[in-house]
C-alpha cells in the first residue's frame, strides 16, 4: 500500500459524512421541536413524538454501524 | 443505474413511432423556426438548438424553470423588504395587496414554473436517456410546456390582457385557495377568474407529461419483454414511476377543486367550502410529496454512481417506492385537523400519516447505507456530492418536523405559524432545491455537452445556498415558535422578534445572490465551457467527468471499476428488516401515546363543549376582515373584535364563518394554546380557561382571508375583579406569553399616530393605554401622510395618488367615521350581567385627520375601548376600474383602536 493510498484511506469516508449530516439534521429538527417546552401541553403532545423520533436516530445509527457493508 | 447505459438508444421503440412523427406540421414548423432561431448564436447556444429535439425542449424547460425561479426570487424579495420596513418601523412601499400577493405569486412561481417544470425537464429526460427510449410524441411535451407556462401566466391574473392597472389584477390569495375566499358572490375578496383558469391548464399540462413519461416507460417494458421480461428498473426510475402515478392521482383532485369553484364563481353549482378545500389538500398534500421525489431520485441516482457500487437494498428501495406511492393520496386531511371534520377522520390520517414515515426511513437508510465501505480516496467531494450531502441533512431537518405537524393536539400550537413556513422551506429548499441542484450539476453538461466553466463559483454557490437557506429557516422557525402567523408581516415590534425578521432578510439576501453564481456558471459554461467528449464513456463515466469539472484539484479516478457483490443479500436485507421493524415499533408506540390527546383534541373542535358551570358561551361570526362576537351565560353583550370575560372563567365558542374560512387564534405560552379553523357554512367549537390576570390578550385572526388579514385582530378582554385592578400581573405573567398582546403604555404624555395601514404605532389593536382614575388624557393623531389609495380609512375610487387627500381637504380634512372613548359596561349581577360600549362623554367626535387631537376626561377604573371601534366598509376600487375580470377587494376593516386600562 502506497504512502498517499495510506493518507487517504485514513480520510473521512462518505459514509461519515452522510452520517453526520443526518445527525446535523436531527439535531436540528430536535431543537426546534423542543423550544416549544415552556408551553403547557408540550409533554402530552409534542413529548411523545420527539422521544419517538430521537429513539429512531439512535436507532438508526446503531444499526447502520452493526449493518455490513455495502460489498 | 444499469451499467453501459449510453446517451443514445436509437434501436427501442423505433418501430412504433407514429407516422405523424416524421410529416407532421409541428415537425415541419419546428424546423423552420428551428434553423432561423440557430443562426443567431447566443439561442443557438442556450436552447441547444443544433441537439436533439428531447434536448431542446429539456433545455427549454430548464431555462423557463430558472426564468421563474428568478422571479419568484424577485417576489418574495419584495415581500421581505416590506417586511423588514414594518419591523424596523418605515414607510411601505406596497399596497396590502401587492404584500400578500407576492407571497402568493412566490409560491406559485417556485412550485409550478420553477420545481415543477424542472421536476419534468429532467424526470422527462432521464427516463428517455438512461432507459435508451426514442422518444416520441413530441406533440404532447410540447403541450405540456406551453400549458404549465401558460397557466403560471393566468394565475397572475389579467396583468397581460387589461389596459389598465390596479392591484387588483394580483391574486392575494394563498398558494392554496380556500374556498371561498376569491369566489364572485360567495367572498368580500374576489381574484381574477384567470387563477382557476390558470389552475384547470396547470393540470392538464402536468397530466399530459405524466402520460407522455407513462408511453416511453411503456415501450421499455415492451421492447424488454413485457411480462416476459426480465431487466427491472433502476431503483431511481421506480421513483419518477411512482411520480407518474401520483401526478394524475393528485392534480385530478385540484382539478376538480378548480372547476368547482369557477362554477361557483359563476353562480353555478353546490357551495361547501370545507368539503371543496378537503379535495383540495389530496392535491395539497400530494405536491409536496411529488417535489420531495426530486432529492429521492437525486439520491438513487447519483449515490450508486458516486460510490460506484449498487444500491444497498434494490427490493427494499422498491417496497419504500410502493409504499410512497399507496400512502402520499390519502393524507389531505392531516391540513385540516382544526377543523370540524369527524374525530374518527382525524385519527385515521395522523395514523396513515405516520406511516409514510417508513417508506421515508427506508429510502434514508438504502441510500446511506449503499456508501458504507465506500473508501476516502474512492469518493469526491464535488458539487454533485456536497449538494447530495446538504440535501440528505436538510430531508432530515424538515422530514423529522413532520411529525410534529401530524401529531393532532401539538399541531393546535403549530398550525399556521411560521414553524409550519420553515418546515416547509426546509425541505423546499434545504431538501429538494438542494436535490435539484445535485442534479443540475451532474446532468445539465450532458445536455450542453459543455463541462461546467469553474469550480469556484459551484462552490460559492454551494456555500452562499447553505448559508442563506439554513438561516432563512433558523429565524423562521424563531418566529413561528413564538407564534407568529404565516403571512402575518404585520406584528408587534418586539425587539426579538424584529431581529429575527431583519435576519431572515438577511439571509433572504445571501440566498438570491449565491444564485447569481450559478447563473454566472451556467452561462460561462454554455459560452466557455470546455466540450465533453463522451466517446467511449458510459453515462455513469460522463456524470463523474461532468462533476468533477465542480471539483478544483478532481484526483478521484471517473472509470466505472468491477463491483462483485460480496454480501450476501440476506446479510443486507437483514439490516435493512432491523431498521423497518425498530421504526415500526416506534410509530405504534409513539400512536398510542399520541392517541388520547389526539382524540380529545379532534373532539373539541367537532361537538358543542360539555362545558362546566358559569361558562361563558360565544357564538363568533368571522367576517372578512373582524369577528362578530355574541356572549351569553355570566356576560350578555354583543362586540366587534372584543370578546369580554371574567378571569379564569371557561369560554366554550361556538363558531362559523361567512365569506372565507378564520382561524380563532389566542397563541398563549404559559397556557394552552387557543387555535381552532373556522370554515363558512360549518360550526366549529372550541372550549378554553381564561387567564386568571385582568389584561388584554391578543386574538388574531389566524387564517389568510384577504389583503386586510394584518388588520384582522381582536383581543380577549379579561375583566378585572369589581373595583379595577392594575395590570401589573398580567405584565408580570408576561401577558400569558401571547405575542399578539398589544403593548402597555402610560397614557400620560402618550401620542398615538395613526400610520398608512390606518392603525396606530404599528400595533393592531393600538397600544393598550394605562391610566389610574380620575384625570385621564392622551394625545391621537391621523397625519395627512398616512392617507392614500392603500388606506381604508378614506374610500375614494380615483386613481390619482393624491385622491384620497383631495377628497379630506374638500371635507375639512375629516372622516365620516367618529373616534371616541367608549366604557365596557358590565352591569348586573356577577352572574347574569349585560356588558355594553357605552360612549364617555364628550370623548365622541368625527375623526380630524392631520391635527394633533388631545383627550381629556375623568375616569372610574374599569376597562374601556378607545378609537374607531366599529368595522368600517371599504371598497378598492380605483376609478372604477375592478370588475369580475380583474377582482375586486371589499370588507369591513377595524383597525384604529385599543384599550385604556384604568386601575383604582
Amino acid at each position: 500500500m502506497s504512502a498517499v493510498t495510506s493518507t487517504r484511506e485514513r480520510g473521512i469516508t462518505p459514509f461519515f459524512v452522510f452520517g453526520l449530516a443526518l445527525v446535523v439534521g436531527a439535531a436540528w429538527a430536535f431543537y426546534m421541536s423542543a423550544i416549544y417546552y415552556p408551553t403547557p401541553n408540550f409533554v402530552t403532545a409534542a413529548l411523545p413524538t420527539i422521544l419517538g423520533e430521537a429513539v429512531a436516530v439512535a436507532a438508526i445509527l446503531a444499526i447502520a454501524l452493526w449493518a455490513p457493508k455495502n460489498e | 443505474m444499469p451499467e453501459g447505459t449510453t446517451s443514445t438508444g436509437e434501436a427501442a421503440g423505433e418501430a412504433r413511432l407514429p407516422v405523424f412523427e416524421h410529416v407532421s406540421f409541428l415537425d415541419s414548423a419546428e424546423e423552420a423556426i428551428r434553423k432561423r432561431l440557430a443562426k443567431v448564436r447566443i439561442l443557438d447556444r442556450v436552447f441547444l438548438l443544433s441537439k436533439p429535439w428531447i434536448f431542446r425542449i429539456t433545455m427549454l424547460m430548464i431555462v423557463l424553470s430558472v426564468f421563474w425561479g428568478a422571479v419568484g426570487g424577485f417576489d418574495i424579495f419584495g415581500y421581505q423588504t416590506q417586511a423588514y420596513a414594518w419591523a424596523l418601523g418605515q414607510p411601505l412601499h406596497l399596497s396590502n395587496q401587492e404584500i400578500y400577493s407576492a407571497l402568493t405569486l412566490h409560491a406559485i412561481r417556485m412550485l409550478f414554473g420553477f420545481a415543477q417544470q424542472f421536476q419534468m425537464a429532467i424526470f422527462g429526460v432521464l427516463v428517455v436517456t438512461a432507459l435508451g427510449i426514442k422518444p416520441r410524441l413530441k406533440w404532447m411535451l410540447y403541450s405540456s410546456v406551453f400549458l404549465l407556462n401558460l397557466s403560471v401566466i393566468l394565475i397572475e391574473g389579467p396583468f397581460y390582457l387589461m389596459p389598465q392597472f390596479n392591484d387588483n389584477y394580483f391574486p392575494a390569495e394563498g398558494w392554496y385557495f380556500y374556498s371561498p375566499l376569491g369566489i364572485r358572490g360567495l367572498s368580500s375578496y374576489v381574484i381574477s377568474p384567470l387563477w382557476y383558469i390558470g389552475w384547470i391548464l396547470l393540470c392538464a399540462s402536468v397530466i399530459i407529461w405524466a402520460a407522455w413519461v407513462i408511453v416511453h416507460l411503456r415501450d421499455w417494458w415492451v421492447a424488454h419483454g413485457g411480462l416476459r421480461g426480465t431487466e427491472r428498473l433502476p431503483p431511481f426510475l421506480l421513483f419518477i414511476l411512482a411520480t407518474v402515478i401520483l401526478i394524475p392521482l393528485g392534480y385530478v383532485t385540484v382539478l376538480a377543486s378548480a372547476v368547482w369553484d369557477t362554477f361557483n364563481y359563476f353562480g353555478v353549482g353546490p357551495v361547501a367550502p370545507l368539503l371543496n378545500q378537503l379535495v383540495f389538500w389530496f392535491f395539497g398534500h400530494a405536491i409536496v410529496y411529488l417535489l420531495f421525489l426530486i432529492p429521492i431520485v437525486a439520491y438513487y441516482l447519483l449515490v450508486p454512481i458516486f460510490a460506484k457500487r449498487p444500491i444497498y437494498s434494490y427490493r427494499f428501495a422498491f417496497a419504500a417506492a410502493v409504499m410512497f406511492t399507496v400512502l402520499t393520496p390519502i393524507l389531505a386531511i392531516h391540513h385540516l385537523y382544526l377543523t370540524s371534520l369527524p374525530v374518527w377522520s382525524a385519527w385515521l390520517t395522523m395514523v396513515l400519516t405516520f406511516a409514510i414515515i417508513i417508506p421515508s426511513a427506508i429510502t434514508f437508510f438504502t441510500v446511506w447505507m449503499t456508501m458504507k465501505g465506500v473508501k476516502a480516496s474512492e469518493w469526491e467531494w464535488n458539487a454533485v456530492t456536497m449538494f447530495l450531502a446538504l440535501s440528505f441533512a436538510g430531508s432530515i431537518a424538515g422530514g423529522l418536523t413532520g411529525p410534529d405537524n401530524n401529531t393532532i393536539s401539538f399541531d393546535v400550537d403549530l398550525h399556521n405559524t411560521l414553524f409550519i413556513v420553515s418546515h416547509f422551506h426546509t425541505l423546499a429548499l434545504l431538501s429538494i432545491t438542494a436535490g435539484a441542484f445535485a442534479l443540475t450539476y451532474a446532468l445539465l453538461p450532458v445536455l450542453v455537452g459543455r463541462f461546467w466553466y469553474s469550480p469556484r463559483l459551484a462552490q460559492a454557490h454551494f456555500a452562499g445556498s447553505a448559508i442563506g437557506w439554513a438561516g432563512l429557516v433558523m429565524f423562521m422557525d424563531f418566529l413561528g415558535t413564538d407564534g407568529i402567523l404565516r403571512r402575518g408581516f404585520m406584528f408587534q415590534l418586539d425587539p426579538s422578534l424584529v431581529f429575527d425578521q431583519v435576519m431572515i432578510t438577511v439571509f433572504v439576501i445571501i440566498t438570491l445572490l449565491a444564485q447569481l453564481f450559478l447563473v454566472a456558471n451556467i452561462v460561462l459554461t454554455i459560452f466557455r465551457g470546455k466540450e465533453v467528449h463522451a466517446e467511449g464513456l458510459s453515462l455513469n463515466e460522463a456524470i463523474r467527468a461532468i462533476a468533477s469539472s465542480t471539483h478544483p484539484h478532481p484526483t478521484v479516478p471517473i472509470k466505472d471499476v468491477p463491483f462483485e457483490r460480496k454480501m450476501p443479500r440476506a446479510r443486507r436485507e437483514g439490516a435493512e428488516r432491523a431498521w423497518v421493524a425498530t421504526v415500526a415499533v416506534l410509530l405504534v408506540a409513539v400512536i398510542v401515546a399520541a392517541t388520547p390527546a389526539a382524540l380529545s383534541t379532534s373532539n373539541l373542535f367537532t361537538s358543542p363543549a360539555d362545558a362546566p358551570a358559569g361558562t361563558e358561551w360565544v357564538t363568533l361570526t368571522g367576517e372578512q376582515y373582524y369577528w362578530n362576537v355574541q356572549e351569553s351565560g355570566p356576560i350578555t353583550g354583543t362586540f366587534a373584535n372584543v370578546l369580554v370575560v371574567h378571569a379564569g372563567q371557561w369560554v366554550a365558542v361556538n363558531a362559523t364563518a361567512t365569506t372565507a374560512t378564520e382561524g380563532f387564534y389566542i397563541p398563549f405560552r404559559s397556557l394552552p394554546v387557543v387555535d381552532v379553523q373556522v370554515v363558512p357554512y360549518t360550526w366549529s367549537y372550541e372550549l378554553f380557561q381564561a387567564p386568571s390576570q385582568p389584561g388584554v390578550y391578543g386574538m388574531p385572526n389566524a387564517e389568510f382571508n384577504g389583503p386586510w388579514f394584518g388588520q384582522d385582530v381582536g383581543v380577549l378582554i379579561v375583566l378585572p375583579p369589581a373595583g379595577g385592578s392594575t395590570l401589573g400581573a398580567y405584565s408580570a405573567a408576561a401577558g400569558a406569553g401571547d405575542v399578539y398582546n398589544p403593548p402597555v403604555w402610560s397614557a400620560a404624555g402618550t401620542q398615538l399616530v395613526s400610520d398608512q395601514e390606518g392603525i396606530f404605532n404599528s400595533s393592531v389593536p393600538g397600544p393598550t393605554l394605562i391610566a389610574p382614575a380620575g384625570p385621564v388624557s392622551f394625545a391621537w393623531t391621523v397625519p395627512m401622510a398616512s392617507i392614500g389609495i392603500d388606506n381604508y380609512l378614506v374610500n375614494v375610487t380615483t386613481n390619482d395618488p393624491n385622491g384620497q387627500q383631495n377628497w379630506l381637504n374638500a371635507h375639512n380634512d375629516t372622516l365620516p367615521y367618529d373616534f371616541g372613548v367608549y366604557t365596557v359596561s358590565v352591569t348586573g349581577p356577577t352572574n347574569h350581567s349585560v356588558a355594553t360600549l357605552d360612549p364617555v362623554a364628550g370623548t365622541v367626535a368625527p375623526i380630524k385627520v392631520g391635527p394633533r387631537n388631545v383627550e381629556s376626561m375623568s375616569l372610574a377604573a374599569g376597562v374601556y375601548l378607545y378609537g374607531l371601534v366599529t368595522p368600517i366598509p371599504y371598497v378598492y376600487d380605483p376609478s372604477g376600474q375592478s370588475s369580475w375580470m380583474t377582482g375586486s377587494e371589499a370588507g369591513n376593516v377595524m383597525g384604529l383602536w385599543g384599550v385604556l386600562w384604568v386601575s383604582p
